[in-house]
């Protein structure tokens, strides 16, 4: 089985297993002789500290969305805490001299080393979740107790989720970590760290036990509870809701918090095993690779896109946008900054309430809020803009002769292939959080709200301006120029109020001529976007056969 | 193949090519010689595209440059003085831009990829950004591209800048097989023993004109010179090298030119 695997990814079997068995000694005399913790003595910690979860069930009526939240705090602290001294023997290659005169790919080394890690973490995630996961079938679920008895299933899967995804956030750090501070000085704190933490958990539930009988438990479990909200911003607080969504607590706010879940554990697992993956290539780029079965089976990736988009050139443009998108910082770093604002708006219209703004969220009809349309039209055309704009010029334009060498017959269909990498990256991603925000305030209708907001957005990315010369990544960075140039500025604030005089026109005369003209600008809008997006297509493509 | 009569390009009063005429059969291959600034990758430029002459007709392949310029870039394979590249793209993304634009199948540029980096020996370098290559890196990395969609002519503009000797030696063979295989090569160099050793004809253009056209023999005859570095000297060089000498030795002691 193990050797299927192997040969799976391309690593020599017998190489991989001797190899891993070498590291792992070396790995132990590594830190024999330095004060450490021994890994056994981790674990024992890890029982210890979760046999204190068979109290929380016996003790009050704690949801299981509290329940979950505690135990997955607990394991993703002490994942992080325990991980910290490793840095430097896991992670960082520190033996490849060692392997570097032998006949080793840097690609079986990368494996061995992610196994190392990953049998490390697995060895601890047990250690800190059994018990709390088994202890969980006593929480109570009032909407569906027998659901209970999944409860250790959903829970360990999760918890070795945010185990992993723990992992990926040390990792990703790492380096910023080993820059801030010396190894000896993580070492020290960590190794501080793994005693204290421990210790003041375990002194927290047996001051709650022992507790005066005039404070009732359930009185400061309810201080917990409240408190236990403003977890909802951090990444134990998402794994806790989808713990709660597994188990059939449906809540708009936990739906939220699983889906940022999902999407940062796969992002924070794919860029450090990236990262690490390029920390191995940098340091083992001499090893000799001598393995055959290797280079056999280098593969180039044919873009998922390829058999869709049938135009090479417009393929050509949405793959080298989108490479561009996440690793050109200047366009990283705009975009970046207009979603802070617009994490901003979201946050203000969630508190409308508490900041006395609820005017803001008033609804004249279904799809018709005067300050969520300015306002998401606003950012997401100033996102949008942000990426077409940053297109348009790069520090790399010298290298755009290379379009000018080529036979482009329709130069135009690269700029509509950067225009798709912003449907794809930029409106479709922020309509789907509109939506879920829409949805938080109205309900399903909610995406009635959202609609207009797409259309106005897809015709600004429509008649966004073009290079001069059609070409994307061609023209020299103008620092004088800004994101938006001033004619489109005044031409997005025009279209905006003449798109909202349209629509209060029609409320003020009628409600059902309200509806018609919603209707005709929703459908009709994108219909005539998609006519419009692929009507230019055609002619280019008469263009190029004349 | 390659067609060009009485070109001139003007950038304001100066004359960086002046009119120039010469032709390259088929399967030839043909050393363009000359001194710095003399007109050399302007006439590549012109050939390829991206400068437009002022006068005369360049066709390459009995295409017209003026009205089918797009099916001469369909010829083409070039290799451009400067390295300029989109940093950010790995080497197989840069592979595959380029593929994409020339509408090949994307399974060919696949195995085309693999196949080419390992014949240049860049297999480890695959999926690095191109920011991170050294300049012989990105001098693989352009001649890599300009041969992946099999042209019929290559204009190589000073190609083994910064190769090492035995992609050098390599690629010395190389467009020596092309050559046999019918494709055209004009090459463009400074590098004097490769241009005599690979170049049956050598073309020397001085101050924008074409002032040499034959044979490496007929060029010896010519001049009275046995070495080509001789012979481009006494063609090119006004000012007679010992004559130049004596001029830097004075220059550098700070003895007045009238002692």
């Amino acid at each position: 089985m193990l050797e299927k695997i192997a040969s799976l990814f391309g690593i020599p079997f017998v190489q991989y297993k001797y190899l891993l068995h070498t590291e792992n000694t070396v790995s132990k005399r590594a830190i024999e002789g330095r004060p450490h913790v021994s890994n056994i003595l981790n674990y024992v910690f890890g029982f210890i500290i979760s046999a204190s979860f068979f109290y929380i069930p016996l003790l009050t009526d704690i949801s299981i969305y509290n329940y979950a939240l505690i135990g997955i705090t607990v394991s993703m602290v002490m994942i992080a805490i325990w991980t910290l001294p490793y840095f430097d023997i896991l992670i960082y290659p520190i033996n490849y001299p060692i392997v570097a005169h032998t006949p080793i790919s840097s690609r079986t080394y990368f494996f061995v080393k992610l196994t190392q890690i990953l049998s490390y973490t697995i060895k601890l995630l047990i250690c800190l979740n059994l018990l709390p996961a088994i202890a969980g079938i006593w929480v109570r679920s009032e909407e569906y107790p027998n659901l209970q008895i999944l409860f250790p299933l959903v829970y360990l899967t999760i918890a070795f989720i945010s185990g992993f995804f723990t992992i990926g956030v040390m990792t990703t750090f790492a380096g910023f970590f080993t820059k801030l501070y010396a190894h000896k000085r993580l070492r020290s704190f960590a190794k501080f760290s793994q005693g204290l933490f421990p210790f003041l958990f375990s002194s927290i539930w047996i001051i709650i036990y022992f507790l005066p009988k005039n404070i009732p438990a359930d009185t400061v479990f309810d201080g917990l509870s409240a408190a236990a909200i403003w977890f909802y911003a951090l990444p134990n607080g998402w794994f806790a809701a989808t713990v709660s969504v597994m188990l059939a607590q449906i809540e708009v706010i936990y739906l939220i918090l699983t889906a940022l879940a999902t999407v940062s554990t796969t992002f924070l697992v794919l860029v450090p095993l990236q990262s690490i993956a390029k920390t191995y290539s940098k340091y083992l780029t001499y090893l000799i690779e001598t393995d055959t079965k290797q280079t056999s089976m280098m593969k180039v990736k044919i873009s998922k896109y390829a058999k869709i988009i049938k135009s090479r050139t417009i393929l050509a443009g949405l793959c080298m946008s989108s490479v561009y998108f996440y690793r050109d910082k200047r366009m990283l770093h705009g975009i970046l900054a207009i979603l802070g604002g617009t994490g901003g708006f979201a946050f203000m219209l969630m508190q409308a309430d508490s900041l006395h703004l609820g005017w803001m969220l008033k609804s004249y009809s279904s799809g018709l809020n005067i300050t969520f349309f300015v306002l998401s039209s606003f950012f997401g055309v100033s996102l949008m803009s942000a990426f077409l704009s940053n297109v348009r010029y790069s520090e790399h334009w010298k290298a755009s002769w290379m379009f000018k060498v080529i036979p482009l017959t329709t130069p135009l269909d690269l700029w509509r292939g950067s225009q798709i990498t912003s449907i794809l990256y930029i409106i479709i991603p922020y309509t789907l959080l509109l939506s879920a925000i829409a949805i938080y305030f109205w309900g399903v209708t909610g995406i009635l709200y959202v609609l207009p907001t797409l259309v106005f957005i897809l015709y600004n990315m429509l008649f966004h301006p073009k290079p001069a010369s059609g070409l994307p990544f061609s023209e020299e960075i103008n620092p004088k120029k800004g994101i938006m140039g001033c004619a489109y500025f005044i031409y997005f604030n025009l279209a905006m109020m003449v798109f909202i005089f349209i629509l209060f026109t029609a409320y003020w005369i009628d409600t059902s001529v309200y509806f018609w003209v919603y209707c005709i600008i929703v459908v009709g809008g994108l219909i005539g976007f998609v006519y419009l997006f692929t009507k230019k297509q055609r002619n280019n493509t008469v263009e190029s056969q004349t | 193949m390659i067609n060009i009569s009485h070109v001139t390009k003007e950038y304001g009063d100066k004359k960086a090519v002046d009119d120039i005429s010469f032709e390259v059969a088929k399967g030839e291959i043909v050393g363009y010689l000359g001194p710095n600034g003399a007109g050399k990758s302007t006439t590549l430029k012109m050939l390829v595209g991206l400068l437009k002459p002022t006068s005369g007709k360049i066709s390459v392949a009995d295409y017209d440059a003026e009205t089918e310029l797009q099916e001469i870039k369909r010829q083409i394979g070039y290799v451009p003085e400067e390295a300029h590249l989109y940093e950010h793209l790995t080497l197989v993304e840069h592979l595959q831009l380029m593929g994409r634009l020339y509408h090949l199948d994307e399974e060919l540029i696949a195995q085309k990829v693999v196949e080419l980096t390992k014949l240049f020996d860049m297999e480890p370098q695959t999926n690095q950004r191109i920011s991170s290559f050294s300049q012989g890196m990105r001098q693989k990395c352009i001649i890599m591209s300009a041969l992946l969609h099999n042209p019929s002519v290559l204009l190589l503009d000073e190609p083994f800048t910064n190769l090492d000797v035995n992609t050098v030696t390599f690629l010395k063979a190389l467009i020596q097989r092309m050559a046999d295989l019918g494709k055209t090569i004009l090459y463009c160099t400074h590098i004097l023993e490769v241009a005599e050793t690979l170049c049956p004809r050598i073309m020397i253009i001085n101050e924008g004109k074409l002032i040499a056209n034959a044979s490496v023999a007929e060029l010896r005859e010519q001049t009275n010179q046995e070495a080509l570095n001789e012979i481009f000297v006494q063609l090119t060089d006004t000012t007679g090298v010992d004559e130049k000498t004596d001029m830097a030795v004075r220059i550098v002691m700070g003895v007045p030119s009238d002692a």
